[in-house]
């Protein structure tokens, strides 16, 4: 039944897309990322509208301290087995904004993050070798 | 055997009822059980707590629009349908008394 399981959710993750704070470029590019460019969807990623529909939480920006409880409670209302990918340097890290008084220098400071994939801004190629990746992680683990 | 009987709607229904319930049965056998934790089965609102608040519908200016339509409606076809000859004028009246009635309707509304 595992077995299973993990086969349907790596042939189909649905992802929810959230800016916690980020100046917008990783975010057009997770965009472009989703549209028939790069197509994601070929992986069978869809993008959802709700937490409670998703599997994985692509989160970009470093997580404004107003922000952060937000991030917290969308985190909790999703699913188990729930997965977190940091994308962009202020996403893993602060980027350009660490430092600053308002900001939680990355996503790892508020909820358990699964991939990290750096970049400012980052690449589409980037975000569908970090996806795969950790796909790839979640059936080596059943197998 | 008569299987027709499985198709009639009382059975069909209670057959689909039952094959819900299986799949929403399976459904609960496999999920991950997760941690209760607050706010988890709170409304979604983008991470913001959610005030719940009652709603009202009103459709005050909907039977405005509708009575409007309707007057309009029968008046149309009554002109439409009126004998000609000398005593076509006395559409003239009707017409009078719908648009009465419409301006009552506006006024009482307004």
């Amino acid at each position: 039944m595992e077995k299973f399981k993990t086969w349907a959710r790596v042939k189909s993750p649905w992802i929810l897309h959230f800016n916690s704070g980020a100046c917008n470029g990783c975010d057009i590019e997770i965009l472009a990322t989703l549209m028939p460019h790069y197509d994601l969807e070929r992986f069978g990623v869809l993008l959802k509208a709700s937490p409670r529909h998703a599997d994985i939480l692509v989160c970009s920006g470093p997580v404004t301290k107003q922000i952060a409880k937000r991030l917290r409670r969308i985190y909790d209302q999703m699913p188990e087995p729930k997965f977190v990918v940091a994308v962009g340097a202020c996403a893993c890290s602060g980027g350009a904004f660490r430092g600053c008084y308002n900001v939680m220098e990355g996503i790892d400071q508020v909820i358990p993050v699964s991939a990290y994939i750096p970049g400012c801004p980052i690449r589409p190629e980037a975000i569908i070798d970090g996806l795969a990746k950790l796909l790839g992680s979640l059936q080596q683990k059943t197998a | 055997m008569d299987l027709s009987i499985l198709l009639s709607p009382p059975v069909a229904f209670l057959i689909c009822l039952a094959l819900c319930a299986g799949i929403y049965g399976l459904g609960h056998l496999v999920e991950e059980k997760g941690v209760p934790v607050e706010g988890k089965y709170e409304p979604y609102a983008c991470g913001e707590s959610y005030k719940a608040e009652k709603l009202h519908f009103g459709y005050r200016k909907f039977y405005i629009a509708a009575i409007f339509f309707t007057i309009m409606h029968v008046a149309v076809l009554t002109i439409a349908t009126v004998p000609g000859g000398a005593g076509a004028y006395r559409a003239l009246i009707y017409l009078g008394t719908m648009a009465a009635s419409i301006s009552f309707i506006f006024m009482e509304f307004e």
